[in-house]
C-alpha cells in the first residue's frame, strides 16, 4: 500500500498502537451514521455517511447527539 | 414572600416551553440551529471527501478520514436511484492511498450521471485524481492542490521498495490526470518536480486560479456555479 500525500508519515502513523477506538458503523431509520459508543446504553453521533443532503438537515441525525444504544439489541 | 404561587402551567405554555427548551439543547449541546427543510427532496446527491483517503490499513484514529468502502457503494447507490439525477463531489482531502483513490476516481469517472465536482480548502495528492475524474471540475478561490511526486513522502509496506514499483504507482496517477483533464503530461510532470516551491518535498502548491490556468481544473467557482453547472448538465443528459 502506498499512501500518497504532503502529510508527514510520522504524523499520519502516531499512536499506531491506540486501536482501541469505539466508532462503529450503525443504520439509524435507513440512515447510516457512525456513532461512538460512549457507555452500556448510549452513544454520540459522530458523522453521517449519507449521499442525501436532506439527510444532513434532519435534527434527529445532528452529529454531537447522544442517543441511546443497546449493543446487545443491534444483532 | 415565599407564599406566592407560580401560575398554572397550561398545555400550550408548557408546549412552547419545551420547544424552547430543545432548541436551547439544540443550541447549547451541537452549535447548531435547526434549518427548516420543507420536505424538499433533492436530486442532487452529494458526496463528501474528507481528511485522508482510507484504503487497505485503517490509519490510527487521529486522521479524519474517508474510507472507501463507505464511498464505492455510495456511488454504487446513485447510479442505481432513478430519483438521483446528478452528483455533487465536495473534496477537501490531504490525499491517501493510492489505490482507494484511483478507485474513487475510477468509479466516478464510470458513472453515467452527470457529475461536478469542488474543491473546497484542498485537493491534494490524490485528491487530484479524484477532483478531475467528474464532468465538470471546480475549485474555490482559496483552495490549494498539491502536485508531488509520490516517492518522496510514500510509505510503502509489504512491498519491495524499488524505484521502478514507485514510478509505476507515479504513471498510473499521472495517466489518470492527464486523460481527464486538459493539462499536458509534460507540464504535469513539471510542477511535480519543480523544486523550492514546498518546504520538505519538491512539487508545488497550486492556489484557485492557479488550477485553472495549468489547465487541471476547469473553473474558479463556489457552490451555486457547481450546482447551476450541474443543472445544465442534467438537462444535457435528459435530452440524449
Amino acid at each position: 500500500m502506498v499512501i500518497y500525500t504532503p502529510i508527514p508519515p510520522e504524523i499520519i502513523w502516531q499512536d499506531t498502537n491506540e486501536t482501541d477506538f469505539k466508532i462503529i458503523e450503525e443504520k439509524i431509520n435507513g440512515i447510516a451514521v457512525n456513532i461512538l459508543v460512549t457507555s452500556d446504553s448510549t452513544a454520540r453521533i459522530e458523522r453521517i455517511l449519507s449521499t442525501d443532503p436532506q439527510d444532513y438537515l434532519k435534527a434527529l441525525y445532528q452529529p454531537g447527539l447522544n442517543i441511546e444504544y443497546q449493543a446487545v439489541m443491534k444483532k | 414572600m415565599s407564599n406566592t404561587v407560580d401560575p398554572p402551567i397550561t398545555p400550550k405554555k408548557r408546549k412552547r416551553k419545551e420547544e424552547n427548551k430543545t432548541e436551547m439543547q439544540n443550541i447549547k449541546e451541537y452549535g447548531t440551529t435547526q434549518i427548516p427543510t420543507a420536505g424538499l427532496v433533492s436530486n442532487i446527491h452529494c458526496i463528501t471527501i474528507i481528511g485522508q483517503v482510507e484504503g487497505h490499513i485503517i490509519l490510527p484514529p487521529q486522521n479524519k478520514t474517508t474510507k472507501y468502502e463507505h464511498v464505492i457503494p455510495q456511488l454504487l447507490a446513485v447510479e442505481q436511484n432513478p430519483q438521483i439525477e446528478g452528483l455533487l463531489i465536495l473534496l477537501n482531502t490531504v490525499g491517501g492511498d493510492v489505490e482507494a483513490g484511483l478507485a474513487l476516481a475510477e468509479m466516478i469517472d464510470g458513472l453515467s450521471k452527470p457529475t461536478v465536482s469542488i474543491v473546497l480548502g484542498g485537493g491534494h495528492s490524490i485528491g487530484v485524481p479524484i477532483a478531475v475524474a467528474a464532468d465538470y471540475t471546480l475549485i474555490v478561490e482559496t483552495a490549494t492542490m498539491t502536485i508531488h511526486p509520490i516517492r518522496l513522502t510514500g510509505l510503502v509496506i509489504g512491498v519491495p521498495q524499488t524505484y521502478e514499483y514507485l514510478d509505476k504507482m507515479q504513471d498510473r496517477v499521472v495517466r489518470f490526470i492527464e486523460c481527464h483533464s486538459n493539462i499536458s503530461n509534460k507540464s504535469l510532470r513539471e510542477l511535480m518536480f519543480r523544486t523550492g516551491d514546498l518546504a520538505r518535498d519538491i512539487g508545488t502548491v497550486l492556489v484557485g486560479k492557479d488550477a485553472v490556468e495549468s489547465g487541471l481544473i476547469h473553473e474558479v467557482g463556489g457552490v451555486s456555479r457547481a450546482i447551476m453547472k450541474l443543472n445544465e448538465l442534467i438537462e444535457k443528459n435528459k435530452q440524449k
